[in-house]
C-alpha cells in the first residue's frame, strides 16, 4: 500500500513517521511543491494521500481536486489545525475525503484512517486468561473506569449472547440496591460506549436495556479455547472479578476432559 | 439626583394640569365681568377657529380609531378618551349654537348638561380602568368607580338647585387623590409608563372644560364665553399630538435596547471562548504536563491529545453553536480527566445517562460542571461524587446535574452562588429554559433542566437562523 503525506512543518511529519513504523505500507512525504507531487502520483498512483490544508505554497483542498483528477479512486484525509468538517468541502472532493485528522494527531483515529485505506478491518485481541486485557493494533484498549471494563470483561464471557441490564447488575453490584445499581450501569455503559466511539472500534450494540456483543473482528483466547481452536489455558481466568468463579470450573472441567 | 429631577418633573406637570383647569374659568370670569365676549365670537376668526380645532381633533380621533386596529398593544382607551372628548365638545353650547342648534339648546339644557357630564364621569372611568392602573388593587379601582358614580347621581340630583358644582369638585378630588396615589407608588403601571402624565394632562383640561360649562349652567356667570371650547379643544388636540410623539420616540428607544439586547447576546455567546479558555486553567494545565513527561510520557501523550480537544470543543463553541448531547457529555468528560491530571484524588463523576437523543447549545452543560468542582468539595470527601443524568419522559427532557457536596443557600450570594447564577442566564440566554437550582447547606446542590424536546429544537432552529 502507498501513501503520500504533504505537510510544510517537518515537526509535524516526524510524529507521523514514528506512528508509521512497522505498519506494511510505503509513504513518501512531500514539502509544498506541488509540481512533485504531481508527477508522482501519476506514476506512482498511491491509494491515499494526507494532505494539510494551509501550506504557504498550496492549498490542501485545491491539491486534493487535482490529485482526484490524476487518480480518480485516491483517498484522502485532510490533516489540519483548523476546525473544518466535510461541508466545507466542495462536493467532489468530500467524496474521495475519508475525513480530518486533527493536529495534534490521535494515534487511534491515524491507525483507524489507514485501516480505511487498506480496506482491511482492524482486528481486537482480547486476553482473558489471567488478568482482563483489550488490544486494538497492538495498543491497549484504555478504559474509562474499571467498571465498564469490568462489564466489557462480562459481555466476552457472554459470547455473543445479549447481556441484559438485570443479569449485568445482578453479577457486577450484587450488593448495591436496585435505583443506585441502575445509575452505576448506566455510567458504565455511557463510559463503555464513548471509549469504543473514540477508538472508531464499534462492535457493541446497545439496545435498551441490554448490550450485544458483534464478535466478528474480535479475536478472544476463551473463545478459542472453548471452540478447541487453542490449548492455551492456564488455570487462570478473569481472575479479578467475582462473577467469573462459574466459568473457571467450566473451564477446569474442560481442560481435564481435553486431556483425558 | 434622579429622584428630585423626577419630582421637579411631577411638579411642573401638576402645575400645567392646575393651568388648563382653571384658565377657561379665570377668562370666563373675567370677560364675563367685563362683557365684552359675544359681540367677539361672531368675527370670522372664531368660526375658523373653532371649525379648524373641530377638524384637528377629528383627525385625532380618526387617527386613534386606526391606531386600535393597526397596534393591538392597549391603544383602544387612548380613542375612547378621544371620542368622548369630541362628544363632550359638541355638546357644548358653543358648538350647538355654530352649528345653529340653539333650539334643541334652549330646549333641554339640563338633559345636554347630564350627557355633558355623564360622558366626562365615562372619560374618567376609562381613565382609571387604563391599563396604567395595572398593580393597583381591586378595592381601591371599586372605590374610585363607587366615588364617580355617587358623583353622577349627585350631579342630576343637584342641578335644579344649581348645587351641581359639587360632583364636580367630587371628582376633582378624586382625581387629585388618583394622582397623589399613583405617583408614591413605583409598582403601579402608569408610575413608569410614558402616556400617563400627558393622559392626565387631557383629563384635567377636559375638567376645565366642564368647569365653564358648569359655571354657566349654575348661573355663576351670566354670558357662555362663546369660542373658548376650540381653544381647550386644540390644546387637546397638541396634547395628542405630544403623545403619538412620544411613542414614536419610546418605540425608537426600545428598538435600540432591543439592539444592545442583541449585541450583549452576540457578545455573550462569543465570550463563551474567553468563559472557557481560562488562562489560569491552561497554564495549570500546561504546567502539569510538563510534570508527566517528566515522569510518563505516554501519560503526558495522552494529556497533551486531551488538552488540545479541550480547546478544539472550546474554539468549536464559538463557530457551531448546536452540537449533539452526546458531544457536549464527550467535552465534559475531557474537562474532568484534566482536572484529575493535576488532583491527588480523581473526582468521582457519574454519568447516569439514559437518553441522549437531543441537541444542545455547545458548552452550555460544562460551566455547571466548572462550578460543582469548583466550589461543592466533593474531592475532599472520600464519598463525594458528581452525577449527570439524562432522563427522557414522554417528549419531555429531564437533566440534572447533582453534586454531594458542601452545598450553599441559595437565598444568599456566596461565590458559588454567584457562579451558578451566571451558568444559569447563560443557559436561559442560549436555550430559553430556565435552570432551577435546589440546594442547602450541607446537603449537596441539584441543577434541574426540564424541556421539551420539540420545543427546544425549534429554539434552537431560531438562535441559528
Amino acid at each position: 500500500m502507498k501513501i503520500i503525506i504533504v505537510d510544510d512543518e517537518l515537526r509535524a511529519l516526524q510524529l507521523f513517521l514514528i506512528d508509521l513504523i512497522g505498519l506494511d505500507l510505503e509513504y513518501k512525504f512531500f514539502k509544498d511543491d506541488e509540481t512533485a507531487v504531481m508527477k508522482y502520483v501519476i506514476a506512482e498512483k498511491p491509494e491515499a494521500a494526507f494532505l494539510d490544508i494551509n501550506m504557504p505554497g498550496i492549498n490542501g483542498i485545491n491539491l486534493a481536486s487535482e490529485l482526484i483528477a490524476a487518480k480518480p479512486s485516491i483517498k484522502i484525509v485532510f490533516t489540519t489545525g483548523l476546525n473544518l468538517s466535510e461541508k466545507d468541502l466542495p462536493p467532489e472532493v468530500a467524496l474521495n475525503t475519508l475525513g480530518f485528522l486533527y493536529k495534534p494527531y490521535d494515534n487511534n483515529k491515524l491507525l483507524y484512517f489507514l485501516s480505511e485505506i487498506a480496506d482491511k478491518a482492524r482486528k481486537m485481541t482480547v486476553k482473558t486468561f489471567g488478568s482482563f486485557d483489550c488490544f486494538i493494533d497492538d495498543r491497549i484498549v484504555r478504559f474509562s473506569s474499571s467498571k465498564s471494563k469490568e462489564l466489557f470483561a462480562l459481555l466476552i464471557a457472554y459470547n455473543g449472547k445479549t447481556l441484559t441490564m438485570n443479569d449485568a447488575i445482578s453479577q457486577i453490584w450484587p450488593d448495591v440496591d436496585l435505583d443506585k445499581s441502575k445509575v452505576l450501569y448506566r455510567d458504565a455503559v455511557w463510559r463503555l460506549r464513548k471509549t469504543f466511539s473514540e477508538l472508531h472500534f464499534e462492535c457493541i450494540d446497545f439496545k435498551r436495556a441490554c448490550l450485544v456483543l458483534n464478535k466478528t473482528n474480535i479475536v478472544c483466547d476463551y473463545w478459542n479455547y472453548i471452540s478447541e481452536l487453542s490449548q492455551d489455558y492456564n488455570g487462570e481466568f478473569l481472575k479479578n472479578y467475582d462473577w467469573s468463579i462459574p466459568y473457571l470450573s467450566f473451564l477446569d472441567k474442560l481442560n481435564a476432559s481435553r486431556k483425558n | 439626583m434622579k429622584i428630585s429631577k423626577q419630582k421637579t418633573k411631577l411638579i411642573a406637570i401638576f402645575i400645567a394640569d392646575l393651568i388648563a383647569l382653571s384658565a377657561g374659568a379665570i377668562s370666563t370670569i373675567v370677560v364675563s365681568a367685563t362683557n365684552a365676549y359675544s359681540s367677539i365670537y361672531f368675527s370670522g376668526f372664531l368660526i375658523y377657529f373653532s371649525i379648524i380645532a373641530l377638524f384637528l381633533f377629528t383627525v385625532i380621533v380618526f387617527v386613534d380609531c386606526y391606531a386600535m386596529f393597526a397596534i393591538k398593544t392597549s391603544t383602544y382607551h387612548s380613542f375612547l378618551l378621544a371620542l368622548c372628548i369630541e362628544t363632550c365638545c359638541l355638546l357644548s353650547p358653543d358648538y350647538l349654537s355654530l352649528f345653529n342648534l340653539p333650539s334643541a339648546y334652549g330646549l333641554a339644557t339640563n338633559i345636554i348638561q347630564y350627557g355633558i357630564f355623564m360622558v366626562f364621569v365615562s372619560v374618567i372611568i376609562i381613565f382609571f380602568n387604563f391599563s396604567y392602573t395595572l398593580g393597583m388593587s381591586k378595592k381601591r379601582k371599586l372605590f374610585y368607580f363607587f366615588v364617580c358614580l355617587v358623583s353622577l347621581l349627585l350631579f342630576v340630583a343637584l342641578y335644579t338647585v344649581k348645587w351641581h358644582f359639587v360632583s364636580f369638585v367630587l371628582i376633582l378630588s378624586l382625581l387629585v387623590e388618583v394622582l397623589r396615589y399613583t405617583s408614591r407608588n413605583p409598582n403601579i403601571k402608569c408610575f413608569n409608563s410614558f402616556s400617563f402624565r400627558p393622559a392626565q394632562f387631557l383629563i384635567f383640561t377636559l375638567s376645565g372644560l366642564i368647569l365653564v360649562n358648569i359655571l354657566y349652567s349654575s348661573g355663576t356667570i351670566d354670558n357662555y364665553p362663546f369660542g373658548i371650547t376650540s381653544f381647550y379643544l386644540f390644546t387637546m388636540t397638541l396634547t395628542y399630538c405630544f403623545i403619538y410623539f412620544s411613542f414614536v420616540r419610546r418605540t425608537q428607544e426600545r428598538d435600540f435596547d432591543n439592539l444592545k439586547y442583541r449585541t450583549q447576546y452576540e457578545r455573550l455567546k462569543s465570550s463563551s471562548l474567553q468563559a472557557q479558555i481560562k488562562p489560569h486553567f491552561v497554564f495549570n494545565v500546561l504546567s502539569s504536563i510538563k510534570n508527566l513527561y517528566h515522569t510518563d510520557p505516554e501519560s503526558g501523550d495522552y494529556a497533551i491529545s486531551l488538552f488540545s480537544k479541550h480547546l478544539r470543543a472550546s474554539v468549536e463553541a464559538t463557530s457551531s453553536d448546536i452540537i449533539p448531547f452526546e458531544k457536549e457529555l464527550n467535552n465534559i468528560h475531557i474537562y474532568i480527566d484534566l482536572e484529575n491530571i493535576r488532583r491527588d484524588n480523581e473526582l468521582n463523576v457519574i454519568f447516569n445517562i439514559e437518553y441522549s437523543d437531543f441537541q444542545i447549545p455547545a458548552l452550555s452543560l460544562q460551566p455547571f460542571i466548572e462550578n460543582a468542582i469548583k466550589y461543592s468539595k466533593i474531592d475532599k470527601n472520600e464519598d463525594g461524587y458528581l452525577k449527570i443524568s439524562s432522563l427522557y419522559n414522554n417528549g419531555d427532557v429531564l437533566l440534572e446535574i447533582f453534586d454531594n457536596g458542601v452545598g450553599f443557600n441559595p437565598d444568599s450570594i456566596p461565590q458559588s452562588s454567584y457562579g451558578i447564577r451566571n451558568s444559569v442566564e447563560r443557559f436561559r440566554l442560549l436555550t430559553g429554559v430556565t435552570p432551577e437550582i435546589i440546594s442547602s447547606v450541607g446537603n449537596g446542590t441539584l441543577i434541574r433542566i426540564k424541556f421539551n424536546k420539540a420545543s427546544l429544537e425549534k429554539e434552537n432552529e431560531n438562535n441559528n437562523s
